[in-house]
C-alpha cells in the first residue's frame, strides 16, 4: 500500500508532498509503518520498545520534514532510516527512548494494545528470532553469554557488572562486545538471513 | 502492508493532525506582517542601532553638520506613529554614482500594524539626508511609506531627490532577488537584512514608468508604478 499511484507516480516523494500537505504526510506514515517497526523490533526483540522509537521517529520526521532534500520515494526511504538508525544508537545509548519530538508535537505514542503488540510480534517474526537469538546465546563462552544477557537484556551498568564480577569495566565491556560481535555472525547465517 | 492495528492505525491519524496544525501555523506566521521580525531582534538590538545613531549623531552636531531636518508636511504617505521599533537597516547600504554616504532603509511599523520605510543616507552611523553639502539627520518622526509587505508582494515606495536620484526601495518578505526597471533601465538587488533593499537610479524624470518584479511564496509578482 502507500505507493500505489494515484493520478502520481509512484516514485514520487511524499514527504516532499507533505510540506503543504498533512494528508500526504498521513500516507506517508501508513507506507513505512510496518518497515520501521519491523526494523525497530528486530533489534530490540521488544514490541512495546519497538512502538515507542517508531512514534519518536515519525515525530522527528515530521518536525524535520522540510530538511528534506530528495524528490523520490528511494529517498525519503534513506532519509526516514537514517533517523531510526539514530534513534536506536541513542537507545542503545540511554537504555531508553527520547520522546521529545512526540512531547513538542503534543502527541503520544502509540498505544501498546494487546492488538498492537501481537500485530508486531508476527510481522516482526519474533518468536522465531527470539529462539534464533537465545540460542545463538547458548553457543557463546559463558562469561560472554552472562556479560551479554546481564548488559543486553537486564540493562546492568558496566560499573556494577564489573563489581560484581571483580574484573574492570573494560574487561564487562570486551566480553559484551566479543559476545554482540560473535552472536551477530551467528546470525548472518544465510539461513537466518530473512530474519535480520 | 497488513492492516495496522488500532494503536499505530490513531497514531498515524494523530501525526497527520499534528502536521495540519503545524501547516496552518506556519501559513499564519507567513501571513502576519514582518514588522515582527525586526520586533523579534528584541529591544537590545534596536536600542543598540539607536543608541549608535544618537551617540554618532553627538559627534556629528558638534562637527556642526546641520540641524535635523524637519518632518514634511502634507506627504501622502500614512502618517508616522510614534516609531519606537524604528531601525536603520544598514546592510541595506547602496550607493550613490556620485559617491557620498549611501543609501539605506529605516524600518518601522506604525499603531495600525503596518510596515514602513524610509529612505535616507547614513554616515557615521546617522541616518539621514544631504542638502547641498550639508548631511543632516532625518528625524524618527520623518514620513515613511506604510504598507504590508506579505503575501501580495513587497512593500515598495519609490522616492525622486533633489540630487536628481530615483529611488526605488523597500522590503521584500522573501527576500529573493528584485529587479526594478525604471524606463529602460533595470537593476536586480538582493534584499537585505528584514528584506530592505533599495535601488537608486541617476535621474528623476517623472512619469517614467517603474515595474518591481520579486518573488513571493515562489510566484513572480510584478508592480507597476
Amino acid at each position: 500500500m502507500g505507493r500505489k499511484a494515484r493520478g502520481r507516480s509512484v516514485n514520487e516523494s511524499l514527504l516532499r508532498r507533505s510540506f503543504d500537505d498533512p494528508k500526504a504526510f498521513g500516507e506517508f506514515y501508513r507506507a513505512y509503518v510496518e518497515r520501521l517497526t519491523v526494523f525497530f523490533a528486530r533489534r530490540t526483540l521488544d514490541p512495546e520498545t519497538a512502538l515507542d522509537l517508531t512514534g519518536e521517529t515519525f515525530a522527528l520526521a515530521l518536525e524535520r520534514r522540510r530538511q528534506f532534500r530528495g524528490d523520490s520515494a528511494q529517498e525519503e526511504q534513506g532519509w526516514l532510516f537514517a533517523i531510526a538508525r539514530n534513534q536506536l544508537a541513542s537507545f542503545w545509548t540511554r537504555g531508553e527512548v527520547e520522546r521529545e519530538a512526540l512531547r513538542r508535537l503534543g502527541c503520544d505514542p502509540p498505544q501498546s494494545t494487546d492488538a498492537d503488540l501481537e500485530w508486531v510480534e508476527r510481522v516482526a517474526d519474533l518468536p522465531l528470532l527470539r529462539s534464533t537469538v537465545q540460542s545463538a546465546l547458548g553457543r557463546l563462552p559463558g562469561d560472554q553469554a552472562y556479560a551479554v544477557a546481564a548488559r543486553v537484556v537486564d540493562a546492568r551498568p558496566y560499573a556494577d557488572l564489573a563489581g560484581e564480577l571483580k574484573v574492570s569495566e573494560q574487561v564487562v565491556r570486551a566480553r559484551v562486545s566479543r559476545g554482540l560481535r560473535a552472536m551477530a555472525e551467528m546470525l548472518s547465517d544465510p539461513k537466518l538471513e530473512d530474519l535480520t | 502492508m497488513s492492516e495496522l492495528p488500532p494503536g499505530l492505525d490513531d497514531f498515524g491519524r494523530r501525526l497527520e493532525q499534528a502536521a495540519a496544525r503545524e501547516i496552518d501555523e506556519r501559513e499564519r506566521e507567513r501571513e502576519r506582517p514582518p514588522r515582527r521580525r525586526w520586533r523579534n531582534l528584541g529591544l537590545p538590538v534596536v536600542a543598540a542601532v539607536l543608541a549608535a545613531a544618537v551617540s554618532a549623531g553627538a559627534v556629528k552636531l558638534v562637527d556642526g553638520g546641520g540641524d535635523p531636518i524637519t518632518p514634511e508636511s502634507g506627504d501622502d504617505s500614512a502618517r508616522l506613529q510614534a516609531p519606537q521599533d524604528s531601525a536603520v537597516i544598514p546592510s541595506s547600504a547602496t550607493g550613490d554614482p556620485a559617491g557620498g554616504p549611501p543609501w539605506v532603509v529605516r524600518a518601522y511599523s506604525n499603531t495600525a500594524g503596518n510596515d514602513c520605510v524610509q529612505v535616507g543616507r547614513l554616515r557615521r552611523g546617522v541616518f539621514g539626508q544631504v542638502q547641498g553639502t550639508q548631511f543632516r539627520p532625518l528625524p524618527a518622526s520623518a514620513p515613511g511609506t506604510c504598507a504590508t509587505a506579505g503575501a501580495s508582494g513587497p512593500l515598495v515606495a519609490v522616492r525622486r531627490t533633489a540630487e536628481l536620484r530615483t529611488l526605488v526601495f523597500g522590503l521584500a518578505v522573501d527576500r529573493t532577488p528584485v529587479t526594478v526597471s525604471v524606463g529602460d533601465r533595470s537593476q536586480r538587488v538582493r534584499p537585505a537584512g528584514l528584506g530592505a533593499f533599495v535601488a537608486v537610479f541617476e535621474g528623476a524624470t517623472p512619469g517614467q514608468p517603474i515595474v518591481v518584479r520579486s518573488a513571493v511564496n515562489g510566484r513572480t509578482v510584478v508592480r507597476r508604478l
